[in-house]
């Protein structure tokens, strides 16, 4: 059984993966050449992350997803649990709790939070949809499960990750079927609610979140501040122009104007190394991995594979495009990674465990 | 029943995958969109952008000009200091780099505190601060090796002047300091920057654009931390050029020590009267020229300006005095002039000069009796000049006086110069809005009352005297050398004007000068030069009306001494004068220094033998 099943592993989503995966270390080492503040390079320690995930997204390989399935809620909730235990627990920059810290290693138990709501909120999902779509009342359930935790994130604080996760219910509630009501009454909902939610949401912000989102708006109004890191990163990308700088050769990022080099604006480094050559070809790594997901999403054997293929596959597109957008100056800093190329090791292990999950759906696909 | 909708083919599936890869080609071509904007059209802008954040341009200061006296022996030249700067904005903990700068250099860290504390005040933001100045090498070894490792702290070699024979002429050479915002804005350092350092007051301040040189760069590539990585060029620096000052350092040195050694406060000025080039300008008390080359600190500073005896001021051209009886030459030159005296018209000295209910007295208590020009000026007495001012009256008075270039400035190349003030009833009008009375020409006369001078004002008038009545203006730089030693300009005598006297007449007070130094009864004979006929006029210049005797006064209260002579009577090659503030009488305090000036002029060129 075992042999048949790996002949039928993905060969498209195995080359994307490993291409991203070498664009991401390649891309990490020159981003961290002149750093000397740990012992250990850091692009040493993310391969050591990259062979853990992929160790970890072949285990997944072999597991029958109705397994998974059944352990969905267990794995949700003990994710839960983390998520609770690292706000009085955990460690992180400036007084926040967002790492659980063993030693050497350092584990973010939101990064696997958004794996694990995607298989809670499918493995529901999969269980209420009748033929006519989602009733109203069948989004409550799936709501709280998203709502709880992205509470939870907001208050290690980390308000990226918090968001992240209430736009893929969003996006994944908007890719099932509803009934026209439900459609409805989403709508009617978004529009009474969106005014007080932003204002309240701005008078909940803190200081130097309300100061990221005007700085975004303007960016010139601080540029030795706040808007300091945007302006850095649109003069590394910018720079780049067509051909780029050539690899290693990037000053900005070189010579550390660019702050955050390795998580948050890790593109920035590869858009003026590589130039606009080197961005659209990353752009067209993501968009086939996105269109590989997509593809197993539609062929998957039954709605729950379905909706977890088509959760993993929102999930990469919005981190990839919202981390992309916030180096460019699109997009206010929030702190999201971008899948491969930044540097963290929960990152990198959530996304190849996610791959894994791809790769089990697809060998296990309805074949016609 | 779930079972078998599992099993069934989902009808929302094509409509959700495709509502995916629509979002996802809409999303990467917006990202590819913006990438192509920020690339693409306005790549250039940027790369620029990224090369100016990268490369540092550190500028290598200009070696500036060096100073030479007249016989081509530098005076005033260059050494390196080296500093300790402090960029706070990268310094982790200012505590602990001040600590460890403290302890690798042995200053002591208040001193460190309190300089960068007096930086910031003055500094603008973001610029690299002074913690210590001028350190020797070895108290930079120990810092200099471990440099790398601290963030934020650079050592910076900054050329300063070396005074090569110490503080030997510091009101005429100046000083140096940093261009103030204030001084930006001026037409006059139009091209200058920020940072700069500009010359003060005396030679540095007038010639600063020949003796800046153009600073030189170095382009280096920077870490955003400010950490220097890789020298990309240089622009090599062009050192300023080298002036030739027309001072006799040895004759400086020499009258500055004469006051020095007395301990006086005032002026001493020694001129060529053919060409009015200056020999030696020395103004007392001094300061230490080398203190502002290191920074000077806040207390030493505060003791300069609050110094009672004012040191910083070039007395020789900023301070004003009454004459006194060095005036009596001009009343002289007025009465001949005017015809209203020659030189054997007798006037009466009773000791005394009654005029509209007031008696004037002559210093000699019993008065001169009968008395001509000659013996009046070689025994400055008071009456005679008070009846010949009194039948000139004032605005003629006035006219030969600014003949001789009184009441205004002498032009002399140097900051600061006063005019003095040259009383006339019209000046009297316009100032006080009252007329002129004329019991005020009177004390004018003789060099007291409204009328005040500068020392190189008088001294101008003296050798306009000597030479023939010619009134040129000072000169203290004979030459504009380049570095190789070329000479680019050469500075020739710039006539002012003629004194409006006749050769007969000069010659008549030219021998009074030298009666008073040389024939019995003379005041200024304490200046005698053996072998050398000195001609010269003291003065007393009250600081408060009376006749009580100077020793029997506080110091400040107590007159001031002027000397002024010239010499040899035969053809005048030196003219000198001297001002000793409170120093009482002229003929004691200032006649000495005077005379001695003359000799050592004389010893130097060889007219003299030492002894």
């Amino acid at each position: 059984m075992n042999r048949s099943l790996t002949d039928r592993v993905d060969p498209y989503l195995v080359s994307i993966t490993i291409m991203l995966l070498v664009v991401g270390l390649a891309n990490l080492y020159s981003a961290s050449l002149r750093e000397t503040i740990s012992d250990t390079p850091i692009y040493i320690k993310q391969t050591y992350w990259a062979l853990v995930g992929l160790a970890a997204m072949t285990a997944v390989i072999f597991i029958e997803y109705r397994t998974i399935r059944r352990f969905a809620y267990v794995i949700y909730g003990a994710n839960l649990a983390l998520l609770v235990a690292v706000l009085f627990l955990g460690g992180g920059a400036g007084g926040a709790h967002r790492w659980f810290v063993l030693g050497p290693v350092s584990f973010q138990p939101s990064e696997f939070m958004k794996l694990s709501c995607i298989l809670a909120v499918s493995s529901y999902f999969a269980s209420v949809t009748g033929p006519e779509g989602l009733r109203i009342r069948d989004l409550l359930v799936p709501a709280a499960m998203t709502a709880v935790p992205a509470a939870l994130i907001v208050m290690e604080p980390d308000l990226g990750s918090a968001g992240l996760l209430v736009l893929l219910f969003l996006t994944m509630i908007c890719m099932i079927r509803m009934r026209p009501r439900t459609y409805m009454a989403l709508a009617v909902t978004t529009l009474v609610c969106a005014p007080p939610v932003v204002f309240f949401g701005w008078r909940y912000l803190k200081p130097y979140q309300r100061q990221r989102i005007i700085t975004f708006l303007n960016p010139e109004s601080d540029p030795l501040g706040s808007g300091y890191h945007i302006i850095q990163s649109k003069i590394a990308v910018g720079s780049g122009q067509l051909f780029g700088k050539g690899y290693l050769a990037g000053t900005q990022g070189q010579l550390k104007f660019l702050p955050e080099q390795h998580t948050d604006f890790i593109f920035s480094v590869l858009a003026e190394e590589w130039g606009f050559i080197g961005g659209l070809v990353f752009l067209g790594l993501v968009l086939a991995y996105v269109v590989r997901g997509t593809v197993i999403s539609r062929e998957a054997k039954d709605m729950f594979t379905s909706i977890t293929a088509m959760g993993i596959t929102v999930l990469f597109l919005w981190q990839s495009f919202i981390n992309i957008a916030m180096a460019v100056g699109l997009f206010p800093v929030v702190g999201i990674p971008l899948p491969f190329l930044s540097y963290g090791g929960s990152s990198l292990v959530t996304t190849l465990l996610g791959t894994g999950m791809l790769l089990n759906i697809h060998m296990r696909r309805r074949v016609f | 029943m779930s079972r078998f909708l599992l099993q069934r083919p989902e009808p929302s599936r094509m409509i959700r995958t495709g509502l995916m890869g629509v979002l996802a080609v809409f999303l990467l071509i917006s990202l590819a969109a913006r990438l192509a904007y920020l690339q693409l059209y306005r790549g250039e802008e940027f790369r620029v952008m990224s090369e100016d954040n990268r490369i540092r341009i550190v500028k290598i200061p200009a070696p500036r000009g060096m100073f030479f006296d007249r016989n081509l022996e530098i005076v005033v030249d260059n050494r390196p200091s080296l500093d300790v700067k402090v960029a706070e904005e990268f310094v982790d903990d200012l505590n602990e780099t001040l600590g460890l700068i403290s302890s690798l250099t042995g200053v002591d860290e208040a001193t460190l505190r309190e300089n960068l504390e007096a930086e910031r005040r003055t500094q603008p933001k973001y610029r690299p601060l002074t913690a210590a100045s001028d350190l020797s090498r070895d108290e930079l070894a120990a810092l200099m090796t471990r440099l790398w490792r601290i963030n934020g702290v650079t050592v910076e070699v900054r050329p300063v002047r070396d005074y090569v024979r110490g503080p030997l002429a510091p009101h005429l050479f100046g000083y140096l300091g940093e261009i103030s915002d204030d001084e930006l804005e001026t037409e006059r350092y139009g091209g200058y920057e920020m940072g700069d350092i500009i010359g003060r007051r005396g030679i540095e301040e007038t010639w600063d654009r020949e003796l800046r040189g153009v600073d030189g760069s170095l382009h280096v590539e920077v870490d955003s931390t400010g950490r220097e990585l890789v020298v990309l060029g240089e622009t090599e620096a062009v050192p300023g050029n080298n002036l030739v000052l027309t001072i006799d350092a040895d004759l400086q040195e020499f009258a500055r020590l004469q006051m020095e050694e007395n301990e006086y406060a005032g002026a001493v000025i020694a001129m060529d009267p053919r060409t009015f080039e200056v020999l030696a300008l020395v103004s007392a008390p001094d300061f230490d020229p080398s203190l502002f080359a290191r920074g000077v600190t806040g207390d030493e500073w505060a003791l300069l300006v609050t110094d009672p005896r004012h040191p910083l001021e070039n007395k020789c051209i900023s301070g004003q005095y009454p004459p006194g009886s060095t005036f009596k030459i001009f009343t002289a030159t007025a009465g001949l002039e005017e015809g209203v005296i020659d030189d054997e018209t007798p006037l009466y000295c009773p000791g005394y000069f009654n005029f509209g209910g007031h008696s004037f007295g002559c210093w000699k208590a019993g008065g001169h009796g009968r008395i001509k020009l000659h013996r009046a000026i070689r025994e400055s007495c008071d009456v005679f000049f008070y009846k010949t001012g009194d039948m000139v009256g004032i605005d003629r008075l006035a006219f030969y006086c600014s003949g001789y270039g009184l009441g205004t400035l002498t032009g002399i190349p140097l900051a600061n110069e006063k005019p003095g003030l040259l009383p006339s009833t019209q000046w009297k009008e316009e100032y006080f809005g009252e007329p002129w009375y004329p019991g005020e020409t009177i004390s004018c006369a003789i060099g007291q009352g409204y009328v005040l001078v500068t020392p190189i004002q008088l001294l101008s008038a003296f050798c306009a005297l000597a030479n023939g009545g010619t009134v040129y203006t000072p000169m203290v730089v004979k030459e504009v050398q380049s570095p190789e030693g070329e000479t680019l300009t050469v500075y020739e005598p710039e006539k002012v004007g003629t004194v409006p006297i006749s050769e007969e007449h000069l010659e008549m007070i030219k021998r009074g000068l030298y009666g008073a130094v040389n024939e019995p009864g003379g005041t200024g004979w304490r200046a005698r030069v053996e072998g050398m006929n000195v001609c010269g006029k003291t003065g007393t210049a009250q600081v408060i009306a009376g006749t009580m005797s100077s020793a029997y006064l506080p110091y400040e209260l107590r007159d001031h001494a002027w000397f002024v002579c010239f010499a040899p009577l035969e053809d005048p090659e030196i003219a000198v004068a001297v001002l000793v503030e409170h120093g009482g009488f002229g003929g004691t305090a200032s006649a000495p220094i005077a005379g001695a000036v003359v000799r050592e002029y004389f010893r130097l060129t060889g007219a003299l033998s030492d002894e």
